[in-house]
């Protein structure tokens, strides 16, 4: 079977004066549908950067990458972004919901960037809202929820278009402890319902939810399946 | 849920929403009035059918450098040429004269002959125009005064109306669009035709319809041709040097208006750009703002028309609004400038009904050029998508290089507005200074209309008695008013500074080649007039008692002196000799020299002589009191209004108040230019501020994380403030020095507005440069000092 993912050779620098600066070194890399790899390492040491590659966030790399059968390195701008949009749903840190919307709208964003007829939306925001248990909240702006909360419907926000990869940007990192734990089992949940989960966390204990680790060290990839 | 959520975001930043709306309302307000007034002016259609076809008929004698109306022997010649004039008609001059009717109301009434209509081709909407032969007693009425003052009555045809006493019977009503000669005439009445000899010119306005293909230029020929074969008119033409003019009647309208309308535009334009780039740094600082969530937007799989569309409807709102309410001004701000005399009260056009579509689509053309051309510079920088996912760390786009460029140009055009309001206030202030010959402060003038009949007196004798009548009403009202307690002497004058009166003579030069002339002003005065109007006597002595009879001795002005005397001795000297029409004043003793007056204006150095001849009042049919005062001169405006109606019960008494009113309103153009340009000028100054504290508030913001390291390792306050200061000093300096450049280019255009100074006046430019630097730099500072005030601690934290 095709891998979802497939990195060949893949390098990510940028200029300094005097030379360049790499962040990401020769990576090879395979992860296949239904995984949930955590990356891990120190601060500095890249895991950021192939976040963004692998999100289609940074074009600028060097090598071949394929996701879900196409070869992402040979896309232009518009087709990586409609891959992305299709395929790709981000966790982060930091939540990010929008303030001004509330929380039935945060959900419902992504959905109208797709084209999706609004009877439709309406349908899939209201039983992504039931399956989160977060009915009750739907009309309540981010502000005025708690870090856990707020971080359960940025996952909502990322699984509502059922994408094929789930990137997560140290998505307990900001959260109180049993949040976090919360969190994570929501994550293992979605894993075993089939969805590829990419985590970048610093916490043993969450990376012990996924199903392999991948240590980076100075752009490195220390281990490979 | 997107409108829902642009109104919640503008909900939660008010202070974005009526900034916004503020400036798109000033900026669409000020540039839709100023090209609605040029468009009336320029392009509107006249409210006559062929209306371009019609023109004025003057003379013009450019020995005096004036214009002046016909007379009727001339107008009938014209009306016989059908080859050139399909139509030529007389009002009455000067403008339409009022009368009150049976309840006191006064009526603005225009004399017009019976053909007007015929050649205006404009048809009465009821009833019909007067007979060709101009039946006296019959009254056309205005359409707005039909409705006004008769409330629509459809039998008004018939109805007798007593104007001035005498009953008038109404034959019609003219339709609403009607104007003539402006839109504040309210009824029409035949002009009597005046049986003078047809040798003078002035005594008629006169209108023509061209006939079709002949051009303005053909018809003055025309006009020289039949002036030439007046017989009438030969002396005229021999001292005067009459040449015809035809001015297209548009032209008439608009020309004393257009000059200042177009620097009013020019400043206009440039506060447009101004308010421009302001907005656009407001609207730049707000996409800022909102960068983390373009981000996350992206990254949820928005394309870049969803976040342009996101981006552009935050400021979409407020400028709607704000351009709606500005439209909603532009009635209002076309007041302000008929109020400001910057536009005529009544023209023939009415200005702002209905909105003139092309104004506002100029203002909205450039308007949203501006805006795409923004947006065009803004859109390949919009989406930093990786900045949601990489720890709120910013990717430093082209946008914000753009800023300080908006801000340069801003400053640019501020330091051009505040030099030009700078150039004008100087030049106010010049004018102010100017030495004008006479002491205005407590004097107050009273203009006396005799109620004529001298020329039309039947013989020499029953002139002269009616003469002495009248000088003998005269100095009784004299001699009463300087009784009155605050008054502390009093003249008698024909044409005193900025009465508007205006004799001319045409005096052999005595310098120059036999039939040579030299023109003068010719102001009959009492032997009071030097001491009331505290003009100086240089030489010689005023008049005396007996200067009033049959010698009648003149006293010439300081610029006759320096002129036409050549260094002789004035005192002694004779004026020249004249010929025809100035036989009176040939040969008349020098006794004394006066300084010399400004007359008419008080920034132009180009005065005629002025010859000042002793006459007592009353032998004129339109004097002048003038009384010095011990008192403020408006309070004895009353009394002296009484005296005067007591002793001369037949005159018309045309106007009372302070010579200084009248030469403040000899000002009120240059006034009216000097307020609008200035009031520009501090707009464009504040918005420059608030541009600029804009600016560096968010550099400041953006790099408190770094400052507060600074101040972590050691730097003082005093370094922070000088590290932000420079930042901000860099942009003003570099702005200063562009507004400099092209204020220079476009101050090249008020050269005609500037009196005394010229458009690269270096301390006016020095001034303006550090005003708008000083501005600049206290925006600057503002934010500074909020900077070197963080606390390390605080700007260190994260978030920062």
């Amino acid at each position: 079977m095709e891998p979802l993912i497939k990195l060949h050779g893949v390098e990510r620098s940028y200029p300094l004066a005097g030379g360049r600066s790499w962040v990401l070194r020769n990576i090879d890399l395979v992860i296949d549908e239904g995984e949930f790899v955590s990356v891990m390492g120190p601060s500095g040491s890249g895991k950021t950067s192939l976040l963004n590659v692998l999100g289609l966030l940074d074009a600028g790399f060097q090598g071949e990458y394929h996701l879900a059968g196409q070869a992402v390195h040979l896309l232009n701008g518009k087709q990586r972004q409609l891959l992305q949009r299709d395929a790709i749903g981000f966790i982060f840190q930091h939540y990010h919901l929008l303030d001004d919307l509330t929380v039935a709208e945060n959900l419902d964003l992504p959905l109208s960037y797709r084209n999706i007829k609004s009877g439709e939306r309406k349908a899939l925001v209201g039983d992504i809202l039931d399956r989160f248990q977060i009915v009750g909240k739907k009309d309540l702006f981010p502000r005025q929820l708690s870090g856990g909360q707020q971080q359960l419907v940025a996952v909502a926000r990322a699984v509502i278009t059922r994408p094929k990869l789930l990137l997560a940007d140290e998505p307990t990192g900001a959260l109180h402890s049993s949040h976090g734990t919360m969190i994570m089992e929501l994550l293992a949940e979605l894993n075993r319902e089939g969805a590829t989960i990419v985590q970048v966390t610093h916490s043993l204990a969450n990376a012990g939810y996924g199903s392999r680790t991948l240590q980076l060290r100075d752009g490195w990839l220390q281990a490979s399946p | 849920m997107f409108f829902t959520a642009v109104m919640r975001r503008l909900r939660r930043s008010p202070g974005f929403f009526l900034t916004v709306f503020v400036l798109t309302a000033a900026a669409i307000a000020v540039n839709t009035v100023v090209l609605s007034a040029i468009w009336a002016l320029q392009w509107q259609a006249l409210p006559f059918p062929n209306g371009e076809r019609l023109v004025r008929l003057e003379a013009e004698i450019p020995r005096f450098g004036m214009n002046a109306g016909l007379n009727d022997e001339l107008l009938s010649d014209l009306v016989l040429d059908e080859g050139v004039f399909a139509g030529v008609f007389g009002y009455a001059s000067p403008p339409p004269a009022q009368a009150s009717d049976s309840e006191g109301r006064p009526w603005q009434l225009a004399t017009i002959d019976p053909q007007a209509l015929a050649v205006l081709a404009t048809a009465p909407a009821l009833g019909r125009g007067f007979s060709s032969t101009g039946a006296e007693g019959e009254l056309l009425l205005s359409d707005r005064q039909w409705r006004g003052q008769f409330g629509a009555d459809p039998d008004i045809l018939g109805r007798s109306v007593r104007l001035g006493g005498t009953p008038h019977v109404v034959i019609g009503v003219m339709p609403p669009t009607f104007a003539f000669p402006d839109r504040g005439t309210e009824g029409w009445l035949v002009r009597k035709r005046r049986n003078d000899d047809g040798a003078g010119v002035g005594s008629v306005q006169v209108v023509a319809r061209l006939q079709p293909g002949v051009t303005p230029a053909a018809a003055a020929s025309r006009l020289d041709a039949v002036i030439a074969a007046s017989e009438p008119m030969q002396a005229s033409l021999e001292h005067l040097g009459l040449i015809g003019r035809v001015t297209p009647l548009r032209q008439t309208m608009a020309d004393r208006y257009l000059d200042s309308l177009g620097l009013l535009a020019l400043a206009s334009a440039l506060l447009l750009l101004v308010v421009a780039a302001n907005l656009a740094i407001l609207v730049l600082d707000r996409w800022l703002a909102r960068q983390a969530e373009f981000s996350i937007s992206r990254a949820l799989g928005a394309r870049r028309r969803h976040l342009l569309l996101s981006a552009l409807a935050d400021p979409a709102v407020p400028v709607l609004a704000g351009g709606l309410a500005g439209l909603a001004l532009v009635t209002t701000g076309l007041r302000f400038l008929q109020h400001r005399s910057l536009l005529p009260e009544h023209a023939m056009v009415a200005f702002g009904e209905p909105l003139p579509a092309l104004a506002i689509g100029l203002a909205g053309t450039l308007a949203l050029l501006l805006a795409v051309a923004v947006i065009l510079l803004l859109m390949r920088a919009l989406v930093p998508a990786a900045a949601a996912v990489s720890h709120g760390r910013r990717l430093v786009s082209g946008r914000e290089r753009l800023r300080p460029g908006l801000l340069v140009a801003q400053v640019a055009l501020a330091t051009a507005l505040v030099g030009a309001g700078s150039l004008l206030l100087h030049s106010a202030w010049q004018v102010l200074q100017a030495p004008r010959g006479f002491d205005e402060q407590h004097v107050l003038l009273a203009a006396v209309d005799l109620g004529g009949g001298h020329a039309a007196a039947g013989d020499e004798a029953a002139r002269q008695a009616l003469q002495a009548r009248h000088q003998a009403q005269m100095q009784a009202a004299r001699e009463a008013i300087l009784a009155l307690p605050g008054v502390e002497a009093v003249s008698l004058a024909s044409m005193p500074p900025f009465s508007g009166a205006a004799y001319m003579v045409s005096l052999g030069d005595p310098g120059g080649d036999p039939g040579e002339h030299v023109q003068a002003y010719q102001n009959q005065v009492d032997a009071d007039y030097f001491r009331v109007m505290r003009i100086p006597l240089t030489l010689g002595r005023g008049f005396a008692e007996g200067d009033f009879g049959e010698a009648r001795p003149v006293i010439v002005d300081q610029t006759w002196q320096r002129r036409l005397l050549a260094g002789a001795d004035p005192l002694g000297a004779r004026l020249p000799g004249a010929a025809g029409l100035m036989e009176g004043l040939g040969n008349s003793p020098i006794i004394g020299v006066a300084g010399a007056v400004r007359h008419e204006r008080l920034d132009r150095d180009d005065e005629l002589p002025m010859i000042y001849q002793a006459a007592p009042a009353g032998g004129w049919p339109r004097a002048f009191v003038l009384l010095r005062t011990a008192v403020p001169p408006g309070q004895l405006a009353g009394p002296v209004r009484d005296l005067i109606r007591a002793h001369v019960p037949q005159a018309r008494l045309e106007m009372i108040g302070p010579l200084a009113d009248l030469l403040q309103r000899s000002l009120g153009e240059r006034r009216a230019v000097l307020e609008v340009v200035g009031l520009f000028a501090l707009l464009a100054l504040a918005l420059t501020g608030l541009g600029l504290y804009s600016v560096i508030s968010v550099m400041v913001r953006r790099r408190t994380a770094e400052l507060g390291l600074r101040m972590a390792l050691g730097a003082s306050t005093a370094q922070i403030q000088r590290l932000v200061l420079a930042r901000g000093g860099v942009l003003v300096g570099l702005g200063l020095a562009v507004g400099w450049l092209l204020g220079r280019v476009l101050a090249r255009q008020l050269e005609a507005h500037l009196y005394g100074i010229d458009s690269a006046d270096a301390a006016t430019w020095s001034l303006a440069l550090v005003l708008v630097a000083g501005a600049g730099l206290l925006a600057c500072w503002l934010p500074a000092r909020r900077a070197a005030r963080l606390s390390p601690m605080q700007a260190l934290a994260p978030g920062h």
